[in-house]
């Protein structure tokens, strides 16, 4: 079940909402919202469920051990033993279909017991981050079955992250309260997610389909602009659709996103990009070998090792391993080569060398194969296109451009000004602008959901 | 950090009674829940869907051998579309045997299919045309409803197979059997 589906949007969340509103919240609160976050996960498949009650009952085994027992050897021994563990769920799940794909047992699709369950590298990585923070003295072992379930499995983010951090989230398993502002705060981020999915990345996906197949110079750069633009949408429109669900609840949910085009170089743009996967990487694997407390040589490797896992983490194709490798070819450059420079360089140019480099790498990313897009890559510098531009690439550029105005002015601060704007403007009367905005962004998506042409979110295969 | 042991009355366990959580039953539970996963795995195995390497003559022969071509007769390759409404062009091989009349609820579909969209197509529309059957004959042909209500729609690897008709698990023994050859 998606967010966007009618069903979640028109019997699921407004039935759990009430139900735990007006009848559980007080003293069933945190089972009801695991009960329902099961059901949610059970919707899609009863394999999922299965999957996802391993996982968890694995993690509080192992973190109630951490919890309780003294010996140290014994409790790195749990580590290693949970590690491994999650490490054989998610090969056996994430990666052994790609890459034994020709195998005839998976001739015709992979069988249902053994495909991937939605969400499973992000509980799985939350579940990680619980055992390695109880392991550290970050925070104690939950109290319950039903906290970690919360913590892990809550509906919320069970498909998509963002990814739980354990130490900074275990205390609202005990108090997360409902309020008003909550509630309101909470409409407002599902809303604007749902605007940033429906309406722009399912908008920006129907040109992605009209270029695909163009070999112009045009198509391509607009092709690959695309790319940059939907996988924005679409990721940061779930990620503040969870955001406020988890806010309906009471739970307070880290932004996943700030802005990431508005950065100003690669490093600075991994700061704001998929937040909750940088730091978790950054907690649980750059610090332990060592983050850049080494010498060059073993810093420069820590960043590899952070980036191909990074990569590894999206996917098992080499494409998504090029990707992570740029990445960290990116970041390595700007400290390295470009150095304390770069601060010197225009805001504008910094900002084009951030756009460009991502350009680069979301078309890598997005294309099917690595020969693909360096394919469309090298369309951009004129080599295999057929010409300048073409009627397609043309009508996109033409019939679109609503949409791309709204997509560029969405990846900046600008609409926190005209925000700003409103309020001043509107005095008193700002609220009912407010709700006849969001009222009129929640009925134009909805009449894309109704016509059938919403599509599934792009990371919830990952 | 080891004081955040006692926030927000999470306490650990250490220093009160002595807990379940010992490494020996954390090990236990940790090997119990693998032990899930691998049956689990090992049931995917099991049950896969077989995959045939004959040609779709054999396997269609082998199946007309036990029809009587009276009840079952061939139609053209747009029964699919007519009767089912399934794409022919979706499979890379069917057939349809059935009468034209709307009085016999007797039919028998196969196709050899090459994607998993073909296949989880093939399932639906079958599943959809024998709980169709058996209202329509429910109402006035009670004993051809009763046969469409124990209609075969088995879905192998790269072959299906639907059958309405008198000795329905035999035809679906005779089925996986041709696919094995």
């Amino acid at each position: 079940m998606a967010f966007t589906d009618l069903i979640f949007l028109f019997v699921f969340l407004p039935l759990v909402w009430l139900l735990y509103t007006f009848g559980f919240k007080k003293v069933w609160g945190n089972p009801f919202l695991f009960l329902v976050s099961l059901i949610f996960c059970a919707w899609g498949s009863l394999y999922s469920l299965v999957v996802l009650l391993v996982v968890l009952a694995a993690t509080y085994a192992a973190a109630k051990g951490l919890d309780a027992i003294e010996d140290e050897e014994e409790r790195r021994k749990i580590v290693v033993y949970t590690s491994a563990f999650f490490l054989i769920v998610l090969l056996v799940y994430r990666y052994l279909p790609v890459w034994f794909s020709f195998l005839p047992f998976f001739s015709n699709g992979v069988p249902a017991p053994l495909r991937m369950p939605a969400g499973l590298s992000f509980y799985l990585f939350s579940c990680f981050s619980c055992v390695f923070d109880v392991w550290n003295h970050r925070a104690p072992a939950p109290k319950s079955f039903v906290d970690l379930g919360i913590f892990a499995g809550f509906f919320a983010r069970l498909n998509m992250g963002p990814i739980a951090h354990y130490a900074h989230d275990y205390e609202q398993f005990a108090h997360h309260p409902q309020t008003t502002l909550k509630n309101s705060r909470g409409v407002e981020l599902f809303l604007q997610g749902m605007f940033m999915k429906v309406i722009i990345a399912d908008g920006i996906d129907g040109y992605i389909a009209l270029l695909a197949g163009d070999a112009s110079w045009l198509g391509a750069i607009m092709l690959s602009l695309m790319y940059l633009l939907r996988i924005y949408f679409d990721f940061a429109g779930y990620s503040r659709m969870a955001r406020g669900l988890g806010s309906l609840f009471g739970f307070t949910i880290p932004a996943n996103f700030n802005k990431p085009y508005s950065a100003l170089s690669v490093q600075d743009f991994w700061r704001r990009w998929h937040i909750s996967l940088t730091d978790w990487f950054r907690d649980y694997v750059y610090i332990p070998l060592g983050g850049n407390r080494v010498n060059k040589s073993r810093w420069m490797l820590n960043i590899l090792i952070v980036w191909l896992l990074t990569g590894l983490w999206h996917g098992a194709t080499l494409h998504f391993l090029v990707w992570g490798l740029l990445q960290a070819g990116f970041i390595l450059m700007e400290k390295n080569v470009f150095g304390a420079k770069m601060s010197s360089w225009p805001r504008a140019l910094r900002h084009v060398y951030v756009i460009v480099s991502q350009m680069i790498a979301w078309t890598i990313f997005t294309c099917p194969t690595l020969l693909s897009g360096l394919g469309l890559i090298g369309r951009w510098f004129g080599i295999g296109a057929s010409g300048f531009a073409s009627p397609a690439s043309l009508f996109a550029l033409t019939s679109g451009a609503v949409l791309w105005i709204l997509a560029i002015i969405g990846c900046t601060n600008l609409p926190k000004v005209i925000n700003g704007l409103l309020r001043r403007i509107s005095g008193s009367s700002y609220a009912w602008v407010q709700a006849v905005g969001y009222a009129l962004c929640f009925f134009i998506a909805l009449s894309s959901l109704v016509s059938s042409s919403s599509l599934t979110f792009l990371y919830a295969v990952f | 950090m080891k004081n955040a042991n006692n926030t927000v009355g999470m306490t650990s366990q250490k220093g009160s009674k002595p807990s379940f959580w010992t490494f020996r039953h954390v090990l236990i539970s940790l090997a119990l829940l693998a032990c899930v996963l691998v049956v689990m795995w090992m049931g995917a195995f099991l049950t896969s869907r077989y995959t045939s390497n004959r040609p779709f003559g054999d396997i269609e022969n082998a199946m007309v051998e036990q029809l009587d071509e009276t009840i079952y007769p061939a139609q053209d390759h747009l029964a699919l579309k007519r009767y089912y409404n399934l794409d022919p062009d979706l499979f890379l091989h069917s057939s349809v045997y059935r009468k034209g009349d709307a009085m016999s609820a007797s039919e028998m579909v196969l196709v050899q299919f090459d994607s998993p969209e073909a296949a989880e197509a093939f399932e639906k529309a079958m599943n959809e045309r024998r709980d169709s059957q058996v209202d329509i004959f429910s109402g006035y042909a009670p004993e051809q409803g009763a046969l469409a209500k124990k209609a075969v729609v088995d879905v192998q690897g790269n072959y299906a197979l639907f059958y309405v008709g008198d000795n329905p698990n035999e035809i679906d023994e005779r089925f996986l059997e041709s696919l094995r050859g």
